[in-house]
């Protein structure tokens, strides 16, 4: 086990990816906190990881608050000693014409990407910075390297995350703590499968025809993304700083 | 939902380069996760002692004497490790080699050396063990590059241009054998404590330089290249294709 004894934080592990980052890191050792902004699905990811033998809690919380991650933080830290490993996860996906974006589903869209990962990273690192050592993993998406059309806002957001990833990277490494980013390309989850209506090969010939060819011709599964951040959780990835990985079946090469 | 696993049971790797430095730590480091290692270099006799270490771990080895430029060496290389071990599931393409020298002082005959084993040994190792992995539809190839490719180091001009080549290598390698079920990725390592770059870092004054410029302060060591080559060569990358993983201490970010 890679990860025995470390505490790490999800954020968004209710479902979809960081519900599989959640279970993964768990089954590698570590305590997991499991957040969410919906209660009952952070629960349902508690109550797996507990399935399969892991430990786990779930803490509700709106990452784009900066109160309620202060709270979040102080109640990890309450439960299991420390935080170790933070996983900014949470995150949205939805489709909209520049034209057509209001000023509100701007904000939001930038709220709970770029503000969440700055409010979670500051807390954690008052965290890690006094033990000097920790690991911080960001996503970021193929739309911060390539930008994807009809999803601006959240380009930009995913775009600002990964130069917050690199600027964070240089400035806490000198801390003992590690900051890398991974950036997916489309995944079948819920947050993608559940505004489209469709699953499987239709979905990812959807995706394929509007957002660009997939080499390996599918679209990635949850599971098959987790494995990453438990590379970057653990000492595997000892000389990875400010590093991005993207896994996206061959879309942006 | 399984979360894919580092094993590399029951596989068979060739790692070029396998005598010593990052080639050796991969043999090895591979040997571990259940493997059975072809190393392949110019000097037979240099590959006795890595061949060792792997039989050490239970797994079986072989070398074979190959310049990676010469075609005939290389399908050599491929033929032996067929009628050895029945197939090729891995290629690390890690051999090659460098004239320290500022490309105004490169004489003919250097640059060619440089770009026929950095580029074409790469292509021509590629396209031969490509195809036994294309009958059985299955495999993964990993090229060792550098982060010069990305910002350019002084003294490392030929070798830099041709690692560049490997990274569009890599890409188009990724392109063409998709369909195929075989994933190219590239690993781009900073510097790392081998004999390779021992002329640049055994200077005291030339290493701290070095290690001034790595957020991370510190050269990387072999076994750090080896764990991101693991993952790459495991089912844990399944949908990474195309990709070159900087592994560079913090000094692309």
């Amino acid at each position: 086990m890679k990860l025995k004894d470390k505490v790490a934080l999800v954020t968004g592990a209710g479902s979809g990816l960081g519900q599989a980052i959640a279970r993964a890191l768990a089954l590698e050792g570590a305590k997991v906190v499991v957040n969410d902004i919906d209660e009952e699905r952070a629960a349902r990811t508690v109550a797996d990881i507990e399935a399969a033998g892991g430990e786990a809690t779930a803490i509700a919380a709106d990452v784009s608050q900066s109160e309620q991650v202060r709270h979040m933080f102080d109640q990890a830290v309450a439960r299991f000693g420390t935080i170790d490993i933070l996983v900014n996860n949470a995150g949205l996906l939805e489709a909209a014409e520049i034209s057509a974006i209001e000023d509100e589903q701007w904000h939001h869209m930038i709220a709970v990407h770029l503000d969440g990962t700055f409010y979670c990273t500051r807390e954690a690192v008052r965290v890690m910075e006094a033990r000097g050592s920790g690991r911080i993993i960001n996503m970021a998406s193929i739309a911060a390297t390539s930008g994807l059309g009809r999803a601006s806002h959240y380009s930009a957001a995913k775009g600002g995350i990964m130069a917050f990833t690199k600027a964070a990277a240089k400035e806490l490494i000198g801390k003992g703590i590690y900051v890398n980013a991974i950036a997916p390309g489309f995944v079948e989850t819920p947050g993608l499968s559940g505004p489209t209506g469709m699953t499987g090969k239709a979905l990812s010939d959807m995706i394929q025809s509007v957002f660009g060819t997939i080499l390996l011709d599918r679209l990635g599964t949850p599971e098959e993304i987790a494995p990453l951040a438990v590379f970057l959780a653990s000492d595997d990835s000892s000389f990875m700083v400010g590093g991005v990985i993207s896994p996206n079946g061959g879309q942006v090469i | 939902m399984a979360i894919p696993s580092l094993s590399l049971e029951g596989k068979v790797a060739i790692v070029t380069g396998g005598s010593r430095g990052i080639g050796r730590a991969i043999a090895l480091g591979f040997a571990e996760a259940g493997a059975d290692v072809v190393v392949a270099s110019r000097t037979l006799s240099e590959l006795e002692g890595v061949v060792k270490e792997v039989e050490a771990l239970g797994r079986r080895a072989l070398a074979v004497e190959t310049n990676i430029a010469i075609k005939a060496e290389v399908d050599n290389l491929v033929a032996r490790t067929v009628e050895r071990f029945g197939t090729i599931d891995i290629l690390v393409n890690d051999a090659a080699m460098n004239i320290m020298r500022p490309l105004m002082d490169l004489r003919e005959d250097g640059w060619d050396k440089v770009l026929n084993v950095d580029l074409k040994g790469y292509f021509l190792c590629s396209q031969a063990a490509g195809k036994v992995m294309m009958e059985k539809n299955r495999g993964t190839i990993i090229n060792i590059t550098t982060a010069a490719v990305v910002k350019a180091a002084p003294m490392l001009g030929a070798y830099g241009v041709a690692k560049s080549g490997v990274a569009m290598l890599t890409q188009i390698l990724a392109l063409d054998l998709a369909r195929h079920n075989i994933r190219v990725n590239a690993i781009g390592p900073g510097m790392v404590k081998t004999g390779f770059s021992e002329p640049m870092w055994s200077n005291p004054d030339m290493r701290k330089a070095i290690e001034s410029g790595i957020p991370l302060g510190r050269l990387a060591e072999p076994e750090e290249i080896m764990a991101v080559a693991l993952f790459l060569a495991s089912d844990a990358s399944s949908y990474i294709t195309g990709q070159t993983i900087y592994v560079d201490g913090g000094s692309l970010a």
